[in-house]
């Protein structure tokens, strides 16, 4: 299994090139079971990523682009009416495809960002009265541009509370993005591969985390984390126990990726940032002065003791 | 805001009403301020504001200085400090304003209950501040909780410099009360109604503690004043020469020796048991063997005294005796001819004496609490027409009797009896006990007390006054029930007798806490410095043993705190031990390290202790974050850690 891991991992740092670490907590993600925020300028291969992991694990992909004018059926699907046998039928939505990309959710209206929400949350759509199952595995991609940027809706912290893990990918360094010059156009090269594993043992891997021991030290310190979150003056609002529970499958799912059985503290410090930043805010020192730029995770994992 | 209308409300029946008005008008600014956005005052209306209230703290008070004036001032001055609430700071300023506002709550009063109410307002002060500081959080509870607990952690500290502190001779609060504050207490002149309203006053008078046994009612007459000129049916005291040492024959083994708590009374009469033989430095001698204070008795103190109860109290100058035997201003023929009678028909002075009594007991006199008017022949009316009086009539009128048959005598007023509190080992005299009663000239044996009270209502003497109260509400006729009779009825409901019990028994913990709290100064510190062991103290000792003492108290607390989550793990001790060796070779771990990545860094800082690092690493790992018990495992670690010393290389 250890060697079928690496070939993925392999797979994916030949297409999107000099971000190991984004990839790992990528992977990460999908085997806790959780959904990925990446939040980047346009360009950086946020798309390519998307399509990579589909490729590589097996899986169905589709894309959402999120526009201003995007409704909710236009992501869930509509009943339309068949004249040949005078009744309504159900055309799927792209939702319903293994990985789901959704390009700019800070683009759409509120109405249709919820939508997609909600189907991640409860892995199903209902419509009509009729309940349709998204496919096991579910996992979506949802990108957002930076939030100065006009003519985004923010997401409210209820909903980015729903996203697992939040990730910025980040300029290449200089070494990449020469790689990235010289070699063969990525897309056109990911065309060409063949997936590495099938959907069947990614499920199963997705079973083996919760297998991945945690000892009481363990639990103690991740309690630590959490209420150092909840008791700090430093922050407004304190982790919530979703978000505990998130941190200790992050680190079952990280130390499995680094091919151990128990959980190092280590390992929920890695995966703390992307698991815990997007729930945490900072409070503002002083009347004027921002701490914008300051993950809130980096601080709370200083004022921590293992 | 609720704060500062915390920490004022003990001031609030002692402040001008129309300051409420300013509160009002202070707050509902404030409140449009909050709300709806509304402009702060502006600076000309603000020093307006300030003239004006200071112009009517003037007309007040007359003054802007003293206690009440500048109470008040401080108070004004804070509710108009909310016009301008702009940065942290003035609300930071606010809050120390109240707690200064507290502090002189204390100026008026320092019971128990005033000082558990105020620390309580210090906690929400102190929360207000946490509230300041923070500006996050709107969990009022737990903020309070945390102040609470800071205040808490202060107390020991606190208890340390108030024990140890040291001291000048005074009291806690010793500052002097405004001088036309009015309080209840006797008065230096006596006539029929100017006794009885402080009859009905509950208020303590003073309160005793006896160092032996504790002397029968019958003997317990605690001498005020003695008063020897009768003029237009008052009895004042006399004036004039000097006062002289008198002469007390009394027999050592009688002598009572207690310690009186006298309660604050803006009068220098100090009530000694009858009759009180040795001076206190800080007394001086009155008529008649009383004791004054030197100054007016503007606060609580304590006296230790000595008394002899069978005594006496010979030793008069002619000038006395002539003082004591003036009827100049006794009017009315017939009670001159009723004294005559009676003075013929006896043989004796003493038999005089008896008579006079017997006249009273014989002739359906009452002792009543609302006797009817004298009129113009006082004495005649009350001995011959209504017969219906208080100890002061029948002290007066028995006196006033001496001295038309030539005896000379004279009243003295004071306290008579008093009530023992089980609990706190004390007694309490309230003003309710105040009395009157006669001393007569004996060419024997001197003055010789007499108590004409006790012919007519031997209740006052043996139960007090409160017993007659409940007699006379009962409608029981008094001097006609026998003891028996008598204590049945006084018993009272098992209820009553409840509420007495809790009365006495509060009174007793206010009463140490007077004694204890208060009045802690600088003699009953070094009474419990001597108690604890150190015999000879001054004041640089003192502030020795008080730095030592609050050190060691504010390190325990400090390894408390830094302890609470004590390490018991023996893996976790030799982990620290581990972490500690690394710390003395200069690679200290931080406290959100984990231990993988202290390896990490320790081997590439270090690439010669790899060999070292790695066994204590793994073993630690294996134990606390894999999982895998095990004494041997446990033996592992042990190993590896104390294989590991690294040493320091430059």
């Amino acid at each position: 299994m250890k060697t079928r891991f690496y070939e993925v991992r392999r797979f994916l740092n030949e297409i999107v090139l000099g971000k190991e670490k984004q990839i790992d907590l990528c992977l990460c993600c999908i085997l806790a079971k959780g959904h990925l925020l990446i939040e980047d300028l346009p360009g950086m291969g946020k798309t390519l990523l998307a399509h990579a992991l589909a490729k590589a694990l097996g899986l169905g992909f589709s894309r959402i682009q999120f526009t201003s004018d995007l409704l909710p059926a236009d992501i869930t699907g509509v009943s339309v009416f068949e004249t040949g046998d005078s009744s309504f039928r159900f055309h799927k939505g792209p939702i319903f495809s293994s990985v789901v990309l959704a390009d700019e959710i800070n683009r759409a209206s509120p109405k249709a960002q919820s939508a997609l929400l909600e189907a991640m949350e409860e892995r199903q759509v209902s419509i009509d009265g009729e309940t349709y199952p998204l496919p096991d595995p579910f996992f979506v991609i949802a990108t957002q541009n930076p939030l100065e940027q006009t003519g985004t809706f923010a997401l409210p912290e209820s909903q980015l509370d729903r996203f697992y893990m939040r990730i910025s990918l980040g300029y290449p360094d200089r070494k990449s993005e020469r790689l990235l010059m010289e070699k063969e156009d990525r897309r056109d090269y990911l065309n060409k591969l063949q997936p590495i594993i099938s959907t069947n043992e990614l499920i199963s891997w997705q079973a083996e985390v919760n297998s991945i021991k945690t000892t009481p030290a363990l639990l103690d310190y991740v309690q630590d984390l959490v209420d150092q979150s909840r008791n700090s003056p430093e922050f407004i609002n304190g982790a919530s126990p979703r978000a505990a529970l998130d941190l200790v499958s992050g680190g079952r799912a990280w130390a499995m990726l680094a091919g151990r059985d128990y959980v190092l503290p280590e390992d929920i410090q890695e995966v703390l940032p992307a698991i815990i930043g997007h729930r945490l805010t900072l409070v503002m020192e002083q009347e004027g002065q921002t701490n914008i730029g300051i993950n809130p995770a980096y601080r709370l994992l200083e004022l921590t003791p293992v | 805001m609720c704060a500062f209308l915390l920490a004022v409300s003990p001031h609030v029946t002692r402040l001008p009403v129309w300051l409420a008005g300013l509160a009002i008008i202070v707050f509902s600014w404030s409140y449009k301020i909050v709300t709806a956005k509304g402009r702060q005052p502006g600076s000309i209306l603000r020093i307006i504001f300030l003239f004006t209230v200071i112009f009517f703290l003037f007309k007040h008070y007359h003054t802007l200085l003293g206690r009440d004036a500048g109470v008040a001032m401080l108070i004004a001055l804070t509710l108009l400090k909310f016009f301008e609430l702009k940065s942290q700071r003035d609300f930071m300023l606010v809050v120390f304003l109240c707690m200064f506002i507290v502090l002189t709550s204390f100026l008026y009063s320092q019971s128990i209950w005033l000082g558990i109410y105020l620390l309580a307002v210090v906690i929400i002060l102190f929360a207000v501040m946490m509230y300041l500081n923070h500006r996050v959080r709107h969990d009022l509870l737990g903020m309070l909780k945390r102040a609470a607990s800071l205040v808490m952690m202060g107390l020991p500290i606190a208890v340390l410099l108030f024990v140890l502190f040291p001291r000048l001779p005074g009291g806690l609060f010793g500052l002097p009360g405004d001088s036309h504050s009015g309080l209840t207490g006797m008065s230096d002149t006596m006539k029929p109604g100017s006794i009885n309203e402080l009859n009905m006053s509950e208020n303590v008078a003073f309160r005793v503690e006896f160092s032996a046994s504790v002397p029968a009612a019958k003997q317990r007459y605690w001498r005020g004043l003695v008063l020897e000129q009768y003029q237009m049916g008052t009895w004042k005291e006399h004036g004039e020469d000097e006062v002289i040492e008198n002469q007390i024959r009394y027999s050592p083994d009688d002598v009572v020796e207690y310690s009186i708590l006298q309660e604050a009374s803006n009068k220098k009469w100090v009530f000694a048991l009858d009759i009180p033989l040795a001076r206190p430095a800080d007394l001086v001698w009155g008529r008649g063997q009383t004791l004054r204070s030197i100054g007016t008795l503007r606060e609580r103190k304590e006296q230790k005294l000595q008394s002899a109860t069978d005594y006496e109290f010979v030793g008069v100058t002619e000038k006395e005796r002539q003082r004591n035997m003036d009827t100049s201003s006794v009017t009315g023929e017939r009670v001159k001819q009723l004294a005559r009678e009676l003075y013929s028909n006896s043989s004796s002075n003493n038999e005089y004496i008896n008579s006079v009594l017997s006249f009273y007991r014989n002739n359906n006199f009452i002792y009543s609490l609302q006797p009817p008017l004298l009129g113009e022949h006082p004495l005649e009316t009350f001995m011959l027409d209504t017969r219906k009086g208080y100890c002061e009539h029948y002290a007066s009128s028995f006196t006033m009797m001496m001295r038309l048959a030539g005896i000379p005598a004279r009243v003295v007023i004071g306290y008579q009896g008093g009530e023992w509190n089980e609990q706190g080992g004390y007694m309490i005299v309230r003003q309710s006990d105040a009395h009157a009663w006669s001393e007569v000239w004996n060419e024997k044996r001197g003055w010789i007390r007499v108590d004409p009270t006790s012919a007519v209502a031997p209740e006052r003497i043996e139960y007090g006054l409160s017993a007659i109260r409940q007699l006379v509400e009962q409608g029981q006729q008094l001097g006609n029930l026998t003891g028996d009779q008598l204590q049945s009825v006084l018993s009272g409901s098992l209820l009553n007798k409840t509420i007495k019990d809790l009365r006495l028994f509060w009174d007793g913990v206010n009463t140490r806490w007077y004694k204890w709290v208060i009045d802690y100064g600088a003699e009953n510190q070094t009474g419990l410095l001597k108690w604890i062991g150190f015999a000879q103290t001054n004041w640089s000792k003192l502030v020795y043993l008080l730095v030592a003492l609050v050190s060691v108290v504010v390190s325990l607390q400090a390894w408390f705190l830094f302890h609470r989550k004590k390490i018991v793990d023996p893996t976790e001790i030799l982990y620290q031990k581990f972490c500690h060796r690394l710390s003395r070779i200069g690679i200290v771990r931080s406290p959100s390290e984990g231990p993988a990545e202290l390896a990490r860094r320790v081997i590439k800082l270090r690439p010669d202790l790899q060999q070292m690092v790695r066994p204590v690493t793994e073993a630690y790992i294996a134990i606390q974050y894999a999982g895998k018990t095990g004494l041997d495992r446990q033996q592992q670690l042990r190993q590896a850690v104390d294989n590991f010393r690294p040493k320091r290389i430059n």
